[in-house]
C-alpha cells in the first residue's frame, strides 16, 4: 500500500502551453500526480483544467511543454497512446454509445477476441465489482442507465483498459449527493490499490472531502499546489477567483401574487415512446423563483420542451395567466407572454452563423417594428442588437459578428437578454448557468431574481442544487417523472434534498 | 388464372434483378454505420459496370472483369472518402459528384462498346443445380442461378454476421453512432470509415459488375438506370440491417418484375420503366415511417465530419 | 512532416471567389486526362470550347440561351440549399413545368399571346411548385430523405412524360413533312404559345427577363424578408428554428414552392421558347447543371448571373466538341463531377488552415 508522499510522480507535466483562437487556455502550467493519491485540479469553469487534463490524455496537443509519464519522456499523440501509458479518463460528457449495451462499448476497445467478444467482457466487469465495489449490469442498454450508472461504465472502461492514472472530469455534477459519496468510496479503494487520481472540480466542498492535494487554477495559470490539510474555504476561493468571494447571494423576501403559470395532471413521453414525466402538479406565482432540482435525465427536459410547446403533452394541462396554453405551437405561447432561456445553448438558443443581431430578435422578428410589410428592417434589427449590447456588457466586435463566435457566457448573455427584452411574465429557465464561469454566472443569476423582484414568475430548472437552493423561493426535487416533495429552500438540509433526489420522500 | 410458371418467372427475374441492389445496398450500409453517407452508389455502379465489362471482353475471363469492377468501385469510392473524412467536405455534394463523374466517366469510356455483347465464356449464365432445380418453382428460382447470386446471398449473410457478432462490427457501428467515444478508446475513427467506405465501393463495383457481366451481358448508354439510387433507398428501409436488406431488395425485385410481366398484358412499357422508382419513394416513406416508429432511425452520426480538436 | 489542420475563424470574400475560380481551373486541367485519352489534344479542345462559346456572336447568344434556364433553376436551387433541403430533383420540376405549359398551350392556341403566354408561365410555375412541395411535405411531416425523393420523382415523371409523347400526345404522321426518323415527338405547339425572341438570335427574352428578376427577387426573399429569416436559421440551426416557434413545415414549403416553380418557368422556356414541341432527348440536364452552378454561384444575383453564364458557355463549347469530336454526352457529368470535386477540395482550404506540425 503506497502513501501518498512515497514514490516517483506517476505524471509529471511541466510548462504546459496550450493556445486556442483567442484565448490562452494553458500558460506555462506544471502539475505532479504521485501514486496513491486524490488530486484534486481546482478552478472556476474556464480555467483551463480540462484542458490540461485533456493534453494528458492525447484529445489536445501541448504547444510547449512535456510531460513525463512514470519516470519516462511521453508524446502522447492520440487517447490511444495516453491508454497505453495507463492514463483512463471519465470525462464530463460521457462517451458511450447510447443504442449498444455496455458489455458491447466496453468490447469495442477491449475485448481480446474478435468473435463473440461479450463473453469475456462480462467475466471483467463481474471482477471489476468486486475489486472496488462497482456495480454495473453488462447487458443493459445504456440509454436504460441513469447517469450516475453511465459514469460507473466509463469508471469500469478506464479500468478495463489498465489505468493506473484515473482522470475524472467534474464527476459529482451529475450525481445525487448520496451517489457522490458512493463514487468517493470507489475512489477511496482505489488510491489504496496505489492508482492516482485527478479530480477536476469547480466545488470547494469535495475537495475536503476526498482530496489530498489541490491544485488550483485560475485564467489558464497554476495558482498554487497544497496539502487540503493545510487549506481552508477562503484561501482556496480566494486563490480560485482572485479575490475574496461572498458565498451568499442577497436575496429579500418574496412577495408572491397570482398564479402565472398553473400545470396540473401533466404527463409527457419521451423520446422512447415511455413516461418522462408522469403527472406533475405545481404553480409559479408573480415575484416568485419556483425551482426544480434534480439530477438531469429525471424528466426535467420533457417538463420544460411540453411547457415551452416543444413537445406534445400525453394529458394534463398547462395554463398560462389563465389561458389554456396545453399543447399549443411555441410560438403562440412565446406569444401569451412565456420567455424561454434554454439549456444547451448552442444548440438550442442560437442560430450560429447568423449574426448578433439577426439572434437578438430570432423570436419577433416577425412582426413590426422589425417587420415592415414584406420586408425586413434591419435597422431597427441593429438599433435593438446594440442595446442589448449595450446593457448586459457582451462583448463582441460588432452585431454584425456571426454569433457562434461568442464565448459562453456572452452567447447565454445574448439569450438571456433578448427573451427579458419581450418582457416576458414567465421566465422558463434551463441550467442557465451551466459552464458559464463565476462573473457570467453571478450576473445572470442577479438577473433572474431582478426579474423576480419586478414581480415576474421564474421557473427554475437545474442540474446545479446550490444554485437552485439559493434563487429559489419555493422548490421541488424531480425524480423519475415526478415531484417528490415541494418545499421551501430554507425549511429542509441538504441531506434531505439529497434523499429526496434519490427517490425518498421526505414531505409530502 | 395465374398459373405456376408465370410465378416462377416473376419470382426468378426478380430474384436476379434484386441482386445488384442488393450487393450496392450491403456497401452502403457499411458506410453508413460508420457515418459516412455516400451518394454516389451510381456512379460507382456504372464505372464497374463499364470496367468489368471491358475486362470481361479483352480477356474473356468474367472473374478477371468482377475483380477489376470491384476494385475500379472501390477507388472511386476512395475519392469520396478522401474528401468526406480528410477534407471534411460536405457528404451530400461529394457523393452528388461522385455519381456525375462515374456516370460520365463511363459514358465516355464505353462509347466504344456500345452495342457489344459479351461472348458466352465471358458471362455468367445461369446454371442449374441438380436434382434440386427441379423442385417445382422454388428449384429453379433458387438453384438454377448464376455464381454471383450466391455470392451475394452470402455475403448478406456474413455481413449480417460481422456487423452484429463480432468486435468489428461493434466497432464500425460505435463509430457511426458516436465517434467521439470510438476516438477516446484509442480507435482510429478516420481508419474504420475509410474502410467502410472502401466496402461500399468495392460492392457497387460489384454489383455493377453483375449488371454487365451476368445480367445484361450488352453494353448500352445508362446501364445502371437509377439503380443506385434505389440501393440507396434499400439502405433506409432496411434500416441499416444488412438481412432486412436481403428480404427488402428481393422483395423490390419481385415487385418490379410482376409489373415488367403485365407489359405482355398490353401495359405501357414506359409506365411500367417508371415503376421502379415510383415504387422506391414508396418504399422510402414506409422506411421512414417504420424508423420513426421504432425510434430506431439512422446512425446517429451519419454525414457528419468528426473533428476532435472541438472547442 | 505531419500536417495539423486548424479552422478559420473568418473567411475572407476574395479567398473564397479565388479559391472557386481555381477549382474550376484544376478541374478543367484535369478534364484533360480525358481528351489525352482519346487522342485529343487538350490544348485544341479548350482553345476550341472557349472560341465557340464566347468568341462568336452566335456563341455568345447561345450561351445565353442555355444561361436563361440555368439562371432561373441555380436561384432557386440556392434558395432550397440554404434551407438546408437538397433539391436534386429540380430536372422533374422542369418538365412539370413544361408539360403543364404544353397542356395549356395546345388546348387554349386560339388566345392571343399577350393573354397565353402569361398564363403559361404562371401554370408551369405552378406546376413545379407542385411537384417541388411534394418531397418538402414528406420531409418534414415524415422525414423522408429529399435526396431520394425529389430524384425518384424526377424519375417517375419522365417516364411518363415518355410514355405521353409515344402515346396520347404522339404527333399524327403526315405525309411529305419531316419526321424524326420515326421517333416519337409531339406537334408543333400553337404559334401564339412561341415566346417572341430577340431578332436572329434564340434569345426568348421574356424568359430571360423573368430569370433575371427572379434571381434578385429569390435573393431579396432570402436576405431581407423574415421568410429568408426563417429559411437561412433552419439551413443553419434547425434545433434553435423550431425552439424559436419557427415552423419547419412552413419554411420548406416556401423554398421549395419558389425552388420548384422557378423550375417550372425553366421548362416553360425551353417549351415555349426554345424547342417548340416535345421529343424524347427534350431534358438538357439543366435541373442538374443548375446544381452546379448554385453551389459555384452563392446566392447573389451578380455572380450567379455571371456563374450560369460561363457555364452556359461551357455547354455551348462543349456541345460543339461533342459534334466535332464525336464526345458521347456523358461528358459534361464527367465535367460537373470534376468541378464539383475540386471545389469541395478548394473550400476545405477557405475552412482550414494548414499548418506543418
Amino acid at each position: 500500500m503506497t502513501r501518498a508522499s512515497d514514490g516517483e510522480p506517476l505524471v509529471r507535466m511541466r510548462g504546459i502551453v496550450k493556445r486556442f483562437p483567442g484565448v490562452l487556455a494553458n500558460d506555462h502550467v506544471d502539475f505532479e500526480l504521485l501514486p496513491g493519491e486524490i488530486h484534486a485540479l481546482l478552478g472556476e469553469n474556464g480555467a483551463g483544467k480540462t484542458t490540461l487534463m485533456n493534453i494528458l490524455y492525447g484529445i489536445y496537443q501541448p504547444d510547449e511543454g512535456e510531460i513525463i509519464v512514470k519516470g519516462r519522456r511521453a508524446r502522447i499523440r492520440s487517447p490511444r497512446d495516453a491508454i497505453r501509458l495507463g492514463i483512463g479518463m471519465v470525462h464530463q460528457h460521457f462517451l458511450l454509445v447510447d443504442k449498444h449495451t455496455v458489455a458491447e462499448n466496453l468490447a469495442m476497445g477491449y475485448a481480446k477476441s474478435i468473435l463473440n467478444p461479450l463473453r469475456e467482457v462480462r467475466d471483467r466487469v463481474r471482477d471489476f465489482a468486486e475489486k472496488y465495489g462497482i456495480k454495473v449490469d453488462p447487458d443493459a442498454y445504456i440509454w436504460q442507465l441513469s447517469v450516475g450508472e453511465q459514469q460507473k461504465v466509463e469508471i469500469v472502461k478506464a479500468l478495463y483498459a489498465g489505468a493506473e492514472i484515473l482522470i475524472l472530469d467534474e464527476p459529482t455534477s451529475v450525481l445525487t449527493p448520496q451517489e457522490a459519496r458512493d463514487l468517493f468510496n470507489v475512489l477511496r479503494r482505489m488510491k489504496e490499490d496505489g492508482k492516482g487520481i485527478v479530480f477536476i472540480t469547480h466545488k470547494l466542498s469535495e475537495v475536503f472531502e476526498v482530496a489530498d492535494r489541490v491544485t488550483v487554477m485560475r485564467r489558464g495559470r497554476v495558482v498554487g499546489t497544497l496539502r487540503v490539510k493545510e487549506a481552508t474555504r477562503e484561501s482556496l476561493a480566494r486563490m480560485m477567483v482572485g479575490r475574496d468571494v461572498i458565498f451568499e447571494l442577497k436575496k429579500s423576501p418574496s412577495k408572491p401574487g397570482e398564479p402565472v403559470l398553473e400545470v396540473r395532471g401533466l404527463i409527457v413521453l419521451g423520446d422512447r415512446g415511455r413516461e418522462a414525466v408522469k403527472g406533475v402538479n405545481f404553480e409559479v406565482r408573480e415575484g416568485e423563483i419556483f425551482g426544480v432540482a434534480g439530477v438531469a435525465g429525471n424528466g426535467q427536459r420533457e417538463l420544460v420542451q411540453a411547457i415551452v410547446g416543444l413537445r406534445k403533452v400525453k394529458s394534463g394541462s398547462v395554463k398560462v395567466l389563465g389561458i389554456d396554453a396545453t399543447n399549443k405551437s411555441p410560438r403562440e405561447i412565446a406569444e401569451l407572454g412565456v420567455g424561454h432561456i434554454p439549456e444547451e445553448r448552442l444548440k438550442f438558443g442560437i442560430v450560429p452563423d447568423m449574426s448578433v443581431a439577426e439572434n437578438s430578435v430570432l423570436k419577433s422578428y416577425y412582426r413590426p417594428p422589425y417587420r415592415k410589410g414584406l420586408l425586413l428592417d434591419y435597422n431597427e434589427i441593429r438599433r435593438t442588437a446594440e442595446s442589448l449590447i449595450n446593457e448586459y456588457e457582451i462583448a463582441v466586435p460588432s452585431p454584425d459578428t456571426q454569433a457562434k463566435l461568442l464565448s459562453g457566457g456572452n452567447m447565454q448573455k445574448l439569450i438571456v437578454g433578448r427573451e427579458i427584452r419581450r418582457d416576458p411574465k414567465l421566465i422558463v429557465a434551463s441550467n442557465p448557468t451551466f459552464g458559464l464561469d463565476v462573473g457570467a454566472t453571478e450576473y445572470i443569476r442577479k438577473l433572474l431574481l431582478k426579474k423576480r423582484d419586478e414581480g415576474r414568475a421564474i421557473l427554475l430548472v437545474s442540474g446545479d442544487l446550490d444554485e437552485v437552493i439559493q434563487l429559489s423561493d419555493r422548490m421541488a426535487v424531480m425524480f423519475e417523472g415526478r415531484f417528490v416533495g415541494v418545499v421551501k429552500p430554507e425549511e429542509v438540509t441538504r441531506e434531505e434534498i439529497g434523499l429526496m433526489m434519490s427517490g425518498s420522500e421526505v414531505r409530502p | 388464372m395465374i398459373e405456376a410458371k408465370l410465378i416462377e418467372n416473376i419470382l426468378w427475374i426478380g430474384l436476379r434483378s434484386a441482386t445488384p441492389l442488393l450487393l450496392a445496398s450491403l456497401g452502403e450500409i457499411y458506410a453508413e454505420r460508420s457515418g459516412i453517407l455516400n451518394l454516389g452508389v451510381e456512379g460507382m455502379m456504372a464505372v464497374g459496370a463499364l470496367s468489368s465489362f471491358a475486362t470481361s471482353l479483352i480477356t474473356g475471363n468474367p472473374w478477371l472483369g468482377v475483380l477489376v469492377g470491384m476494385l475500379s468501385g472501390g477507388l472511386l469510392a476512395m475519392i469520396h472518402g478522401v474528401i468526406s473524412i480528410g477534407f471534411k467536405g460536405n457528404q451530400v455534394v461529394s457523393g452528388l459528384a461522385l455519381t456525375m463523374f462515374g456516370l460520365g466517366l463511363s459514358s465516355v469510356l464505353g462509347r466504344v462498346y456500345v452495342g457489344n455483347q459479351l461472348p458466352v465464356e465471358a458471362r455468367f449464365l445461369p446454371k442449374p443445380v441438380e436434382p434440386l432445380s427441379s423442385i417445382p418453382i422454388l428449384g429453379r428460382v433458387l438453384f438454377d442461378q448464376d455464381p454471383l447470386f450466391y455470392i451475394s446471398l452470402l455475403l448478406a449473410l456474413v455481413m449480417w454476421f460481422l456487423l452484429y457478432r463480432t468486435k468489428y462490427g461493434i466497432v464500425i457501428r460505435s463509430t457511426g453512432e458516436n465517434p467521439a467515444a470510438v476516438d477516446a478508446m484509442g480507435i482510429s475513427v478516420n481508419k474504420v470509415r475509410y474502410l467502410s467506405t472502401l466496402i461500399g465501393g468495392i460492392l457497387a463495383g460489384l454489383a455493377g459488375a453483375y449488371l454487365s457481366v451476368a445480367y445484361n451481358p450488352a453494353w448500352i448508354e445508362n446501364m445502371t438506370a437509377g439503380r443506385g439510387w434505389i440501393a440507396l433507398a434499400l439502405v433506409i428501409f432496411s434500416l441499416w440491417d444488412p438481412l432486412r436488406a436481403l428480404l427488402g431488395s428481393y422483395l423490390f425485385g419481385v415487385v418490379e418484375a410482376s409489373g415488367y410481366t403485365l407489359q405482355a398484358y398490353g401495359y405501357s412499357q414506359w409506365l411500367l420503366n417508371g415503376l421502379p422508382y415510383l415504387l422506391t419513394i414508396i418504399i422510402l416513406t414506409l422506411g421512414a415511417t417504420e424508423s420513426m416508429r421504432r425510434r430506431m432511425g439512422a446512425p446517429a452520426a451519419l454525414g457528419k465530419p468528426y473533428e476532435r480538436e472541438e472547442r | 512532416m505531419r500536417f495539423r489542420t486548424i479552422k478559420r475563424l473568418e473567411m475572407s470574400r476574395k479567398i473564397m471567389i479565388l479559391v472557386r475560380i481555381l477549382s474550376v481551373l484544376a478541374a478543367l486541367m484535369t478534364a484533360s486526362i480525358v481528351f489525352l485519352v482519346y487522342g485529343l489534344n487538350p490544348v485544341d479542345v479548350y482553345t476550341s470550347i472557349f472560341y465557340n462559346a464566347f468568341a462568336t456572336s452566335i456563341g455568345v447568344t447561345e450561351s445565353v440561351v442555355r444561361m436563361i434556364p440555368l439562371l432561373l433553376v441555380s436561384s432557386g436551387l440556392a434558395l432550397a440549399f440554404r434551407t438546408g433541403f437538397w433539391n436534386i430533383g429540380a430536372e422533374g420540376q422542369l418538365l412539370a413545368g413544361a408539360m403543364a405549359a404544353y397542356v395549356v398551350a395546345v388546348n387554349y392556341g386560339s388566345l392571343s399571346p399577350a393573354l397565353l403566354i402569361p398564363v403559361l408561365f404562371s401554370v408551369g410555375f405552378a406546376a413545379g411548385a407542385a411537384w417541388g412541395i411534394l418531397p418538402a411535405i414528406l420531409k418534414a411531416k415524415l422525414n423522408v430523405n429529399e435526396v431520394i425523393s425529389t430524384l425518384m420523382l424526377y424519375y417517375v415523371l419522365y417516364w411518363t412524360f415518355q410514355h405521353l409523347i409515344h402515346g396520347p400526345w404522339k404527333a399524327k404522321e403526315k405525309v411529305g413533312q419531316l419526321t424524326y426518323g420515326g421517333f416519337a415527338h409531339t406537334e408543333v405547339i400553337p404559334k401564339a404559345s412561341h415566346l417572341p425572341l430577340i431578332d436572329g438570335t434564340r434569345i426568348h427574352w421574356p424568359t430571360l427577363l423573368i430569370a433575371v428578376i427572379a434571381s434578385i427577387l429569390a435573393y431579396l426573399l432570402l436576405t431581407k424578408t423574415p421568410w429568408g429569416f426563417e429559411m437561412r436559421a433552419m439551413g443553419s440551426n434547425p434545433d434553435a428554428a423550431a425552439a424559436a416557434g419557427m415552423s419547419y413545415l412552413r419554411t420548406v414549403a416556401l423554398a421549395m414552392v419558389v425552388s420548384g416553380g422557378l423550375a417550372g418557368v425553366a421548362g416553360v422556356g425551353e417549351l415555349c421558347g426554345v424547342q417548340k414541341r416535345f421529343t424524347p432527348e427534350f431534358l438538357s440536364g439543366y435541373g442538374f447543371s443548375g446544381i452546379i452552378t448554385a453551389w459555384l454561384g452563392g446566392n447573389n444575383p451578380m455572380s450567379l448571373i455571371v456563374t450560369n453564364f460561363l457555364y452556359g458557355g461551357l455547354l455551348v463549347g462543349g456541345e460543339y466538341i461533342m459534334i466535332t469530336y464525336k464526345l458521347p454526352i456523358g461528358v459534361v457529368d464527367l465535367f460537373n463531377g470534376i468541378i464539383l470535386f475540386f471545389v469541395l477540395a478548394g473550400e476545405f482550404l477557405v475552412r482550414y488552415r494548414v499548418v506543418r506540425k
